[in-house]
């Protein structure tokens, strides 16, 4: 049963491998364009990972749950858009935010309630919240980029508190609480139950739905809360905004480790997944290299990866012990 | 009468057949007249799958012969029982739902003109094969729409028109609804009158006496002999023969009287329904008891814990926990009423394969083991340590070990903890040692004992008579949905609980 020669790559633990394979990737990039080494290219790099990497805790949940949400662009988009009709005209900035963060909330809910009570699977229920909220966006923003110009605002996407983006420290202060919460609380050790074995988890007496409802809203407000910052760091709101992020939310997740059949994952591996997917637009950029060769660099880090996972799986299958009857 | 005096269709002489060194069985032999219905009889465990897979070609023989008109066969896998014109009916259904009748009894052979399918001819062609058998149903009517018999007997016009001479049914009748037996019988008769004979595998000794001309019954992987069904017989001769003689048991009866009169019962259920399933269950389980429902497989046993745990819905009658009637219609609900369910399926339903030991015994109840909803580790860890020490749980790789990587009995052992864990009030299981081996087993029966005389209350679900025997203090058996007898420990033995789980008239 035991084959050996397993292969070098499958023996690491993932996250290690995902370090090495960012190390070597930055070192390539420092060689063909040595101002991407420079501490300031690596604060830019920082203050671009939370448009990315908040929304990529929500979705780590959902997927981690079982689950996926391909709406979280379109719910980013809408977060920005809100904000910025009622800004000025109807609300001060406070309340245009919060109630911009209300509409991707109620976005999350609203898909929970298809997936959980209707039963819809989660694949299709986004896809339709997927388009009928980027559909909202432009309706809402009058198919317009609006100003969102209060210099507050502004600040959350594009101040910096000691030299370091203050987008950074909150989605790091993010993935800190959510890390506490999926490892140590008895909510996220059910998610993991929920998605590694939806009927044992049920049958232990889990209330799956419930749970479910939960993450699919979580997921909705953080992808608001990357929605905002986006915004506040272009000023606008658009209804354009974060298209084609869900794909490198799922992206950065799957990156880091998690697993799309659900039950295994943690925020580490995605954080880890955000930076080097951030890392390695900047990198291409530096190099001028056009955008379509960064979205065919992209799939191929993907495919990569994601190959690899599927070979430690298959090896853990084969690892399992042969079980008397 | 003739048949006695030709070659038999069908000879197995003398088969032997061992798995790991273990020999299942030994010497068996049984001869098949044309256009006989012949019985195999026996226990769970006797033998009569492994004889019938090889003769299917499913398994090879090691030691025998097989012959056929006198002649012997090779017949190493199911393609060379097909072209010898033996054909297996299994109890679970393989069926395409969404393809009509005649496409099913034709499948890879619809006749066609030019790249188009002729419909027209097969259907006609899909009749003229159901009127073999007499039966009237419309070969343009979906698979899905069509009831468990009818699917059952469609199964059986696909065998006599890839022209099968030998059909073996396992169990045929384990999913039908009461009083639908009939169809399958009116069919097996035609078979009869068209000279094909059928091996009839069936717990049910009602319809063996109905069917039959003649019953084998195999015990432990011997023959104990075949007998011709006529009135002089009887069903209790039959079970006499399946179970050999009674096996003496220990038992410490007064402790356990005395527990069972003092307490008011934790669990009571009363007229339960399920509509198809079961019907009018009565039954009530008191703190320290073990009761043990008894049932062959298909008796609808498992159902009744299912329903009582919300997983099944039940039509009518009344749940009572301490004597307050209960509506449960989740899982979830039965948790927090302090009922615990061990499922059958432990891999699927029982355990989260990918997560580890201490994290499955803490699924079901986290409230004393954490603060302000975080996990107290230290917690956590003892009182998983206290289980596996308890239970006698053994992995490679201590706690964090996945449950993936346990044998089968370790990870039963670590579902039981769960619900130790959780504190319930009534236990639940469904065929607990379901691929437990007997090390593991003991372990088991011994914290169940442990946990009764603490005052849980259990009661178990189980097809295994010997489970049965050796744990339960009081024994319900249950036969097509209905319970069928009770028994307290003493009374019990072999024979009068298979004959009351086999439907057996007094």
């Amino acid at each position: 049963m035991s084959r050996t020669g397993r292969p070098f790559a499958l023996k690491i633990n993932p996250v290690l491998v995902l370090v090495a394979a960012y190390g070597v990737m930055c070192l390539v990039f420092g060689m063909v364009a040595p101002s991407f080494l420079s501490l300031d290219n690596f604060v830019t790099i920082g203050s671009t990972l939370a448009g990315v990497g908040i929304s990529a805790i929500g979705m780590t949940l959902v997927l981690v749950s079982g689950g996926v949400d391909l709406s979280v662009g379109s719910v980013a988009a809408l977060t920005g858009v809100v904000a910025s009709s009622l800004w000025p005209r109807f609300a001060p900035i406070g309340v245009a935010a919060g109630g911009a963060l209300l509409a991707g909330l109620l976005v999350g809910l609203f898909n929970g309630l298809m997936i959980t009570r209707l039963r819809i699977n989660p694949l299709i229920s986004t896809l339709a919240t997927y388009s009928a909220v980027r559909g909202i966006a432009f309706v809402v923003s009058g198919t317009q980029d609006n100003q969102l110009g209060d210099p507050a605002f502004v600040w959350l996407g594009r101040g910096a508190i000691a030299g370091i983006p203050f987008s950074l420290i909150l989605m790091l202060t993010l993935y800190a609480g959510f890390y506490f919460v999926m490892r140590y609380t008895q909510f996220g050790r059910n998610l993991y139950a929920i998605g590694g074995s939806p009927e044992a988890a049920r049958l232990a007496g889990i209330n799956s739905g419930r749970h479910l409802l939960i993450v699919y809203g979580l997921c909705g407000l953080l992808s608001s809360v990357s929605g905002l910052i986006s915004s506040a760091q272009l000023a606008a709101g658009r209804p354009l905004a974060a298209s084609g992020l869900e794909f490198a939310v799922i992206a950065a997740v799957v990156l880091g480790g998690t697993s799309l059949a659900g039950g295994k994952g943690n925020l580490w591996g995605t954080l880890i997944g955000v930076i080097i997917l951030r890392t390695l637009d900047n990198g291409l950029v530096q190099l001028n290299v056009s955008s379509f060769y960064q979205d065919v660099a992209r799939g191929l880090v993907l495919l990569i990866t994601v190959g690899i996972d599927q070979l430690r799986l298959r090896y853990e299958k084969r690892q399992q012990p042969g079980i008397a009857t | 009468m003739n048949a006695e005096i030709n070659i038999p269709l069908l000879q197995m002489q003398d088969i032997e057949k061992q798995f790991y060194g273990v020999t299942v069985l030994n010497k068996v032999s049984l001869d098949l007249q044309t256009g006989e219905v012949l019985a195999l009889l026996g226990e769970n465990g006797a033998g009569k799958s492994t004889l019938i897979k090889i003769l299917n070609g499913d398994y090879q023989k090691d030691g025998g012969a097989i012959l056929i008109d006198g002649k012997p066969v090779q017949i190493n896998r199911p393609r060379d029982a097909a072209a010898l014109g033996i054909h297996m009916i299994y109890q679970e259904q393989h069926y395409a739902p969404e393809l009509s009748v005649a496409e099913t009894l034709l499948l890879g052979k619809l006749p066609t003109r030019g790249i188009m399918v002729d419909w027209e001819r097969a259907y006609a062609m899909a009749r003229q094969h159901l009127n073999m058998l007499k039966v009237d149903l419309d070969p343009k009517k979906l698979m899905m729409n069509l009831s468990v018999v009818e699917r059952q007997i469609v199964e059986v016009v696909k065998a006599i028109s890839g022209k099968a001479r030998i059909i073996v049914m396992d169990e045929p009748t384990a999913a039908f609804p009461p009083n639908e037996v009939a169809l399958l019988f009116d069919s097996i008769r035609r078979l009869i009158e068209q000279k094909i004979s059928i091996i009839y595998i069936s717990h049910r000794l009602d319809e063996i006496f109905q069917i039959a001309n003649r019953a084998t019954v195999l015990r432990d992987g011997k023959l104990v002999g075949t007998r011709r069904i006529e009135p002089s017989l009887s069903q209790r001769d039959l079970v006499q023969m399946m179970v050999g003689h009674e096996v003496a048991r220990g038992t410490s009866e007064q402790s356990l009287a005395a527990r069972q009169t003092e307490a008011e019962p934790v669990l009571t259920v009363s007229g339960l329904t399920a509509d198809g399933l079961f019907e009018n269950i009565d039954l009530h389980v008191s703190p320290g008891e073990i009761v043990g429902i008894f049932g062959l497989l298909g008796a609808g046993h498992d159902a009744i814990i299912n329903a009582i745990f919300g997983e099944i819905k039940v039509n009518r009658g009344q749940i009572l926990i301490e004597g307050q009637p209960i509506g449960i219609t989740s899982p979830h609900e039965a948790r927090n009423q302090g009922i615990g369910l061990v499922p059958a399926d432990r891999k699927v339903q029982g355990l989260v394969l990918d997560m580890d030991v201490r994290e499955n015994v803490t699924l079901s109840n986290w409230s004393p083991l954490t603060r302000f909803g975080f996990f107290q580790n230290n917690r956590e860890r003892e009182h998983t340590r206290q289980w596996i020490d308890r239970l006698g749980i053994r992995m490679a790789g201590g706690m964090a070990t996945k449950l993936r990587f346990l044998s089968g009995g370790n990870q039963q052992k670590v579902v039981l903890a769960r619900w130790l864990e959780a504190n319930v009030k009534v236990l639940m299981l469904n065929e607990p040692t379901w691929g437990v081996d007997v090390g593991a087993r003991s372990d088991i029966y011994a914290q169940l004992e442990a946990m009764a005389a603490q005052g849980l209350a259990i009661l178990m679900v189980s097809s295994d008579m010997d489970e049965v025997l050796s744990v339960s203090h009081r024994i319900l058996t249950v036969y097509r949905g209905r319970l069928t007898g009770q028994f307290s420990r003493a009374e019990a033995n072999r024979e009068n609980l298979l004959h009351a789980a086999a439907g057996g008239a007094e």
